[in-house]
């Protein structure tokens, strides 16, 4: 569809105003361009790597997202993640991003931010493992099962897995119990 | 440099080309004319508000919404709207109402404006009004007590335990629950009712 070309107006300009935080990586992962709404969220981080402001634990994941994009074997992202903030804050956000295109070669990614939670995201036990880390973030967003199998490319079963012992660490016997348990809540046992 | 020219550099320093990423996005944004027309919806504003590309913005909005609405459409061309966010309602194909908020900027040509660019930040479900005692009404006093163990992460039976119920009873309540605030699971039912500020985590509390 080509209707926005057939728009009479800076549409690039406009994307620079809206309080919707939108960034554009190149196929080096390096940031290229923030709006201000996007600097506000994380600071002017135009130069860096993408995965500079992507929560430690989550980078792994960010990296396939970002591979499976300049490869062109993924079109549209939609998935939570876990930014550093300017002040140094977890904030918990749903990014949806997207190749962009030069004709049909793919020179960079372009991305909006869908929803920033107002809560900041809660810190991940030290004694979880990564993929522990990445299951309870997305148990924290309410997924599935499969829903997490989906987004971490991994089988249900395994899912199973990865929750059963993170539950175990956590010292916990439901996922709602680990959802709360890391958010500070006090168990009555 | 002036700030507004950065996108449209690093574009053209990549030999890149926003319009096709902003149609495939999966975030919703709409362009008015002058005249309050839509002129262009990308897909996922499309799934939003089938068919609405070429009315008037005014004809899918809620009939109290049309009001503020307009105002805020004369402001912007005037360029005389400070704000970039509010929030409105739509109306549905069956008369149904769907709350949205929005981040909206005149859209240009040079100096002059030609319309508004705008992006839908988020879409509440079932909202309207936001006075806090509406969203409770809802649940049964005896729903909210089980919501509320839910989120403290209490098992079927250490609810039954503490609310001198049944097991059975207790899950009955629960479902209950998850049907009213429209969840597949009692996880999302906690999360759902903390979005919708019927429950804070403690640790919110202490700060």
């Amino acid at each position: 569809m080509s209707g926005l070309h057939g728009i009479d107006g800076d549409i690039r300009a406009a994307l620079e105003g809206v309080s919707v935080p939108a960034y554009v990586i190149d196929t080096t992962g390096v940031i290229r361009w923030v709006n201000d709404a996007g600097k506000r969220l994380v600071g002017d981080v135009r130069g860096r790597q993408f995965t500079s402001v992507v929560a430690p634990e989550e980078t792994r994941r960010a990296r396939e997202h970002f591979a499976g994009k300049i490869a062109g074997t993924r079109k549209v992202t939609d998935a939570p993640v876990v930014l550093v903030g300017a002040d140094g804050d977890r904030l918990s956000v749903e990014i949806s991003s997207v190749p962009l295109l030069d004709g049909h070669r793919i020179v960079g990614v372009f991305g909006q931010l869908a929803d920033v939670d107002d809560a900041p995201a809660p810190p991940i036990p030290p004694n979880l493992t990564p993929r522990q880390a990445e299951v309870l973030h997305l148990l924290q967003r309410g997924r599935s099962t499969h829903q997490i199998a989906e987004e971490l490319h991994l089988s249900a079963e395994t899912v199973r897995n990865h929750v059963r012992y993170l539950l175990r660490a956590l010292g916990v016997n439901t996922r709602l119990e680990a959802v709360a348990a890391s958010r500070g809540e006090l168990l009555v046992r | 440099m002036p700030r507004t020219t950065n996108l449209a550099r690093q574009l053209e320093a990549l030999g890149g080309e926003v319009h096709g990423a902003l149609e495939e996005v999966s975030v919703p944004m709409y362009v008015l004319d002058r005249a309050g027309k839509i002129r262009w919806l990308n897909d996922a504003a499309q799934a939003l508000m089938p068919e609405a590309t070429g009315k008037k913005f005014t004809e899918i909005l809620a009939p109290d919404q049309v009001h503020p609405a307009r105002r805020h459409f004369a402001l912007r061309m005037l360029d005389r709207e400070r704000f970039t966010d509010h929030e409105t309602v739509l109306q549905t194909s069956d008369g149904g109402r769907h709350g949205i908020e929005i981040s909206s900027v005149p859209l240009r040509k040079g100096q002059r404006i030609v319309g508004v660019f705008g992006v839908i930040t988020a879409q509440r479900a079932a909202p309207t009004r936001r006075t806090p005692s509406v969203p409770a009404a809802a649940l049964t006093p005896r729903q909210h007590e089980v919501l509320h163990l839910l989120g403290t992460g209490r098992t079927t039976q250490q609810m039954a335990d503490q609310m001198s119920l049944s097991p059975e009873t207790v899950r009955n309540h629960v479902r209950g629950v998850l049907v009213e605030l429209g969840a597949q699971s009692r996880l999302e039912a906690v999360l759902i009712a903390h979005r919708q500020g019927l429950l804070e985590w403690p640790g919110e509390l202490a700060d």
